[in-house]
């Protein structure tokens, strides 16, 4: 085991670490960084609504000297979609997959680390990187993205109405934060699965972590979705396709508008459980701390945490009531979409019975916890008006909207995130945050998201629209401007009460008060190493004894049991749990690698799932279509699928010899397989050019962008494919060669052959269909 | 005054469906909150008082929890869906007969192309009278509004009247209002557009149908064809 503590220079221990902890600590930072700079945007957003085309106060002259800082109309835009994508993409989910996900998760189920540690570390550079292009795409000609960060087509994809690279940074910026995303999936359902402490069973582990692997399930499903449609967008801004945009705009015909809207609310309501599941673990867990008393129904909180997780992959339609979609369809998706308060009720329910009849100690994470509670009853009732059909026609693209989202994405959130700072600061920096503060921190955080928030669902009510600079504009909303200005003050005063937690954090991390292992008298395994852990989390491998919520109990003057008390079973009085000793692993059958492997499958299969279902969407939606025959070279397409089917072959070869341990034939067997790859790319190129010098352009047709999105798309995942054939060949001449190799190859014959079947699926299509 | 001033012959469903889901949603979060504060100060720690020892998996707490969300689904959910259900038939639902006026327009970055279709009864002729940002239209009489844009979505939302429909490039959609009332109201863009989506207002003058007819005929009188646009109406149009 690693106890050891190995020497690393300070750039291996800080920056380029594989430490999930110090991983962790940086998704934090750069979540709180854009945090901060997306409630400044906030602010300015709320200033200018509040008086239009004044300057902005405080800030105003620093961010925009040039204008006397006035928000001039072109950037406002920019302001409320820079806002949300930040908020969301690089705020919201780095702290809560990033760093709640990263800490939490391999020290809540005893684990040493991540299941792949060299990924974890990946995963933050990709976010960072897609961060850099965010900030530099303020400052490029034309300026950031200003479609709204739903980047309704065609506003976003045609040229002729957004020229600029604004849109395109932002969608690139998107695609590397969601490969971030992915990989940290990968990781967090591998190690939730695979490495948990011995003993600890499936329902033994904490909500929180239950909310983190949900919200994985969730990512690697629908984020590749939405990874497709914004895809297509850039193919037809940057390479002159028309997958979205219809009407005098399009340069081919056939392209649809809605298409776009339906692949990404496919990923766009799931992403709202995505953000709120991990702070619905962490209040569940936190609500069983403070009250002294276990999660109440536990298996039905996390049941419902599964319900409301399927349901939300099929309510996207709730968000197009007014696109002109067949209202017989959005009576389905109504119905669906309030259904979804059935297990909500549930979960909040037993929220409530956690409460009852404990002892209940009001802590900053605690009263954060409660606050959660609050914000959230108000966001999930809200969300009942904008569910139902008739009045969302109304209310759609107002305020209403507005407010309802920002109640459960932006009060229940950010008090989340809060609570999670709080509760975990002692663990992760060895000191203890300054409590009274902390108090002062919430009641103000706590009054002024209120009034803000339900202000806005006022105004909106009124009719008030979303997303414009200037309500003064308009004669009917004269009645309601006077909230507009309340709003912009009240959005100061939250911006200013952030300063307290600013100085309580800086402070508390060199000043605090040092922090025992277990400062909250929590049961939790994690509680029971050092503040900070070591580097690989436990000095001796834990081994688990109950579950994670053993509070009220008599036991040696305390009133809870620690999940590594090995008389926990006595004490608790729980009924033969020795029976059978859980190994911690729940897929015994399938190896780390193959695990992993798998769930990255998975979101590929849904990443070709969208590009696939929208080629068979615009061909059916179209009137007339070219003889696939006429066009295609398909004799020479069939030699290719011929090529690509003997490299699979070849490759089965190749992974028999490797558990064999034959290194030499190995080889022999991976080099053939590249070398088929190869060909088939070579074809695929030279067909390509053929095709091309014959007139059929990406941009000529629907057929031919289809055509060559589909088979570019599988041509770069060879071409990747071959890059790791490339390196196994290399590592299989290692002398050193054994079965983690093995393993690892086995792993990546997976995935290509999942790209050759990926090929069979698209020669079918794209020449019969 | 929390809607602005409804003068539509059936947008009072829409305000009433609001007010039901407003009881509805009150009830149920009073409800949570008095007992969240009842617990709050009942169990708050203090010495002496210990916690009660409970997973909450009982039979009993199950079925009480269970139960309980049944009533929210039966009490809240379903209620709301019926009652959408009427709302829905009494405005949306209904396709107007006989003398109604039908509208087309095509919105574009930033304003509304509308177009009446003249003497003919036809759309897409030469007759056609053409106005930006003002629409007129009789009192007490159905509209039909037929939409296409002409670049990027937009959304044609009339506030006293409850209604709004996007206006999406490559395909038509249509909405149909009545106004009890005469006067000048705005008519909004919802969906954002661009950097001019704030001022992209038209107006609507609600009119006897004599003053309507006066100031169609007024119009044509000045009227230039453009045949770039409009479309022949579908049979059920």
């Amino acid at each position: 085991m690693h106890n050891k503590t190995s020497k690393k220079s300070f750039i291996r221990k800080y920056i380029f670490s594989t430490d999930h902890k110090v991983i962790a600590i940086q998704y934090l930072m750069v979540g709180l960084l854009f945090l901060a700079g997306g409630g400044m945007m906030a602010y300015v957003i709320r200033m200018q609504v509040a008086n239009p085309w004044q300057p902005i106060p405080f800030i105003g002259q620093i961010l925009f000297p040039q204008t006397g800082g006035i928000v001039m109309p072109e950037v406002y835009p920019m302001l409320f979609t820079m806002h949300g994508g930040i908020m969301v993409f690089f705020a919201v989910t780095p702290i809560l997959l990033g760093a709640l996900g990263n800490y939490t998760l391999p020290l809540e189920i005893g684990a040493e680390d991540m299941a792949f540690p060299r990924l974890n570390m990946q995963s933050f550079w990709f976010l960072f990187l897609g961060s850099v292009l965010i900030i530099v795409s303020f400052f490029v000609p034309q300026g950031a993205a200003g479609t709204g960060w739903t980047l309704y087509t065609p506003l976003s994809s045609s040229l002729k109405v957004n020229p600029g690279w604004g849109v395109d940074l932002f969608i690139l910026g998107l695609a590397l934060d969601a490969v971030s995303i992915l990989m940290g999936g990968v990781n967090y359902l591998t190690t939730f699965f695979k490495m948990r402490a011995k003993g600890m069973k499936l329902t033994q582990a904490p909500l929180t972590s239950w909310g983190v692997v949900f919200a994985s399930v969730l990512n690697t499903l629908w984020l590749p979705l939405v990874a497709a449609a914004l895809f297509m967008v850039l193919s037809d801004r940057r390479l002159g396709t028309a997958f979205f945009v219809a009407g005098p705009l399009a340069p081919v015909a056939g392209g649809q508008v809605l298409l776009f809207q339906h692949l990404f609310w496919g990923f766009g309501h799931p992403e709202v459980y995505i953000i709120i599941l991990p702070v619905w673990g962490l209040v569940g867990d936190l609500l069983s701390v403070f009250s002294r008393k276990p999660a109440f129904g536990y298996k039905a909180t996390v049941g419902c945490m599964f319900t409301i997780c399927s349901l939300s992959g099929i309510v996207w339609g709730h968000h197009m009531f007014t696109s002109g979609m067949n209202p017989l369809v959005g009576k389905a998706f109504m119905f669906l979409t309030i259904t979804i308060s059935v297990p909500t009720a549930i979960f909040f329910l037993n929220w409530l019975g956690t409460l009852w009849k404990g002892s209940i100690r009001f802590t900053v994470p605690m009263l954060f916890s409660l606050g959660v509670m609050f914000v959230f009853a108000i966001g999930g009732l809200t969300g009942l008006f904008n569910a139902v059909q008739t009045l969302d026609i109304y209310i759609h693209d107002t305020y209403v909207v507005v407010g309802h989202f920002h109640y459960t994405l932006a009060a229940s959130v950010l008090l989340g995130v809060f609570a999670f700072v709080y509760f975990w600061f002692p663990k992760m920096f060895g000191r203890e945050m300054n409590q009274a503060l902390g108090k002062i921190h919430f009641v103000l955080t706590f009054i002024f998201v209120n009034l803000v928030f339900f202000t806005m669902m006022y105004v909106g009510l009124h009719g008030h629209m979303r997303r414009i600079a200037d309500p003064t504009a308009y004669e009917f909303l004269k009645p309601v401007q006077h909230l507009n200005v309340f709003m912009g003050k009240m959005t100061g005063l939250l911006v200013l009460t952030q300063f307290i937690f600013f100085f309580n954090f800086v402070y508390s991390l060199f000043f605090g008060k040092k922090a025992g292992e277990n400062p909250w008298d929590a049961a939790g395994v994690v509680w029971t190493t050092s503040s900070p852990p070591p580097e690989h989390n436990y000095n001796t491998p834990p081994q688990i004894y109950c579950g994670p919520h053993e509070y009220g109990i008599e036991n040696n003057g305390k009133d809870y049991v620690a999940q590594t008390n090995p008389k926990a079973a006595e004490l608790t009085g729980a009924k033969n749990t020795q029976s059978q000793v859980d190994s911690g692993d729940t897929l015994p059958w399938l190896n780390i690698a193959k695990t992993g492997m798998w769930s990255f499958l998975i979101s590929e299969i849904m990443l070709f799932t969208g590009l696939i279902g929208s080629y068979i969407v615009l061909r059916l939606g179209s009137a007339s279509w070219p003889n696939p025959s006429e066009i295609l070279n398909t004799t020479l397409l069939g030699i290719n699928t011929f090529i690509l089917i003997c490299s699979s072959l070849t490759l089965v070869l190749g992974v028999h010899h490797a558990h064999a341990g034959n290194q030499k034939e190995l080889r022999k067997y991976l080099l053939l397989t590249i070398l088929l790859g190869s060909a088939f790319l070579g074809i695929k190129i030279f067909d390509y050019h053929h095709m091309w010098e014959h007139g059929f352009t990406m941009g000529g047709s629907l057929f031919g962008s289809c055509y060559y999105l589909l088979t570019g798309f599988h041509g770069l995942h060879v071409l990747s494919g071959i890059i790791v054939m490339l390196y196994l060949w290399v590592a299989a001449g290692n002398k050193e060669f054994c079965t983690v190799h093995s393993s690892r190859i086995e792993a990546s014959g997976l995935y290509w052959h999942f790209i050759d079947l990926i090929w069979v699926i698209l020669f079918a299509i794209l020449c019969l269909l | 005054m929390v809607f602005p001033e409804d003068i539509s012959a059936v947008g009072h469903h829409v305000d009433d469906l609001f007010y039901l889901a407003l009881g509805l949603t009150t009830v149920a979060f009073v409800l949570v909150i008095v007992i969240l504060a009842y617990f709050l100060i009942r169990y708050r720690s203090r010495p002496g008082h210990k916690a009660l020892y409970t997973h909450g998996n009982t039979a009993k707490a199950f079925g009480l929890t269970v139960f309980l969300a049944l009533v929210v689904f039966v009490g809240i959910d379903i209620n709301l869906a019926i009652h959408d259900h009427h709302a829905w038939e009494a405005t949306w639902g209904t396709v107007p007969v006989g003398d109604v006026l039908r509208v087309e327009i095509q919105p574009q970055q930033f304003a509304w192309n509308i177009r009446y279709a003249g003497k003919d009864g036809k759309f897409a002729t030469e007759d056609d009278i053409l106005t930006i940002n003002e629409l007129h239209i009789p009192v007490n009489k159905p509209v039909i509004v037929a939409l296409q844009s002409k670049d990027v979505i937009h959304s044609f939302f009339l506030p006293n009247f409850r209604v709004k429909q996007d206006a999406v490039p490559g395909m038509v959609t249509s909405l149909t209002f009545k106004a009890v009332k005469k006067g000048e109201y705005d008519i909004a863009c919802a969906e954002h557009c661009g950097l001019g989506h704030y001022r992209m207002r038209g107006m609507l003058t609600v009119e006897e149908e004599d003053d309507f007819n006066q100031w169609l005929d007024a119009k044509s009188l000045q009227n230039t064809p453009d045949m770039t646009w409009g479309w022949t109406w579908g049979e059920g149009k």
